[in-house]
């Protein structure tokens, strides 16, 4: 598909994207639900519509501890908060992106820290954004839940200068140490609580620990990938995945007899 | 200093802050399993165990 304006118009050039990633979303989604619904542990809808900022407020109200969140909109407000926590974070409200310019250069969206050092760059007034307190952390979990159990996994990434902020900005010459983990049994009902109310059978949880020992839940990926947990903690979830999806058919037949 | 997206941009007010903050990467050559090894011992299902070094990536 390839189309141009005779005359430069942000406002038809805006409706027209809009209306054909539209488009394609709508033959997308269908698609999608075409598929047997057997093959699906989460309902693909309810994954495309997962936010943020309301699986933070879900988690809160299961008592599990999440780092303090605003959005905001101004510099100024950022520096109040700068007052209260030594750091904060930026992330997306939505996904991280890859951009490229036209040189070739490569951009990766990571979660980046704010200090009142690297504000300078920022204006006054930008777009409703994202921050949360930096913590201090000891080391970074990645849990993937599966139908009521929890597998997770440890990734030492603090002492390692690029993966202190974000272990996304891998290290592939000195990998951070990954370990299988036991989450604390209150946490893991509470995390069960948190994934039964968004009605999701399955998902990666990414949390982290302080260096007081405090767990926070940071996010949910409910299409994450299992093989970067499952493979170096010995967890074979690739059988514990296609027993659930068997299962699932089994009780199709079941239902449709 | 690491070159910001910003700077390829005429016009850049009112962007969401992630923008502000967005760095050239620097390139990384992918990696493959540094070290693969057998485990002596099997686990309590009957499971052979490896030792697997990798960057573990969600990408």
């Amino acid at each position: 598909m390839k189309y141009s304006f005779k005359q430069p118009d942000f406002q038809t050039q805006y409706t027209i994207k809009r209306f054909l990633v539209d488009e394609f979303n709508g033959l997308y989604a269908y698609l999608f639900h075409t598929i047997d619904r057997q093959k699906w542990l989460n309902d693909p809808i309810s994954e495309d519509n997962l936010n943020k900022l309301h699986v933070l407020a879900l988690a809160c109200k299961y008592g599990i501890k999440t780092p303090f969140t605003e959005v905001v909109t101004t510099k100024a407000m950022i520096v109040q908060w700068l007052d209260t926590y030594p750091e904060l974070i930026v992330k997306p409200l939505s996904e991280c992106i890859f951009l490229e310019d036209a040189s070739g250069g490569q951009y990766k969206m990571l979660t980046k820290t704010i200090s009142p050092a690297n504000l300078q760059a920022v204006p006054e007034q930008f777009f409703p954004s994202l921050v949360q307190e930096k913590i201090n952390k000891k080391f970074e979990i990645r849990t993937v839940y599966l139908e009521g159990t929890c597998y997770s996994m440890a990734i030492f990434s603090q002492n390692n200068k690029r993966t202190k902020d974000d272990f996304r900005d891998y290290d592939t010459q000195r990998p951070n140490r990954t370990v299988p983990y036991q989450l604390p049994a209150e946490l893991e009902q509470q995390l069960h609580q948190l994934m039964q109310s968004l009605g999701f059978r399955t998902g990666s949880i990414d949390l982290m620990v302080d260096m007081h020992g405090n767990y926070y839940f940071l996010e949910i990926n409910p299409a994450g990938q299992f093989g970067m947990v499952s493979y170096p903690c010995n967890y074979f979830l690739e059988k514990k995945l296609a027993q659930a999806l068997h299962k699932n058919s089994i009780y199709e037949e079941e239902i449709y007899q | 200093m690491k070159k910001k997206f910003t700077s390829n941009l005429k016009d850049k007010k009112g962007l969401p802050l992630s923008l502000y903050f967005l760095d050239k990467s620097r390139p990384q050559p992918a990696g493959p399993i540094l070290k693969f090894e057998k485990a002596r011992k099997i686990n309590a299902d009957g499971f052979e165990l490896f030792s697997f070094y990798k960057a573990i990536s969600k990408f």
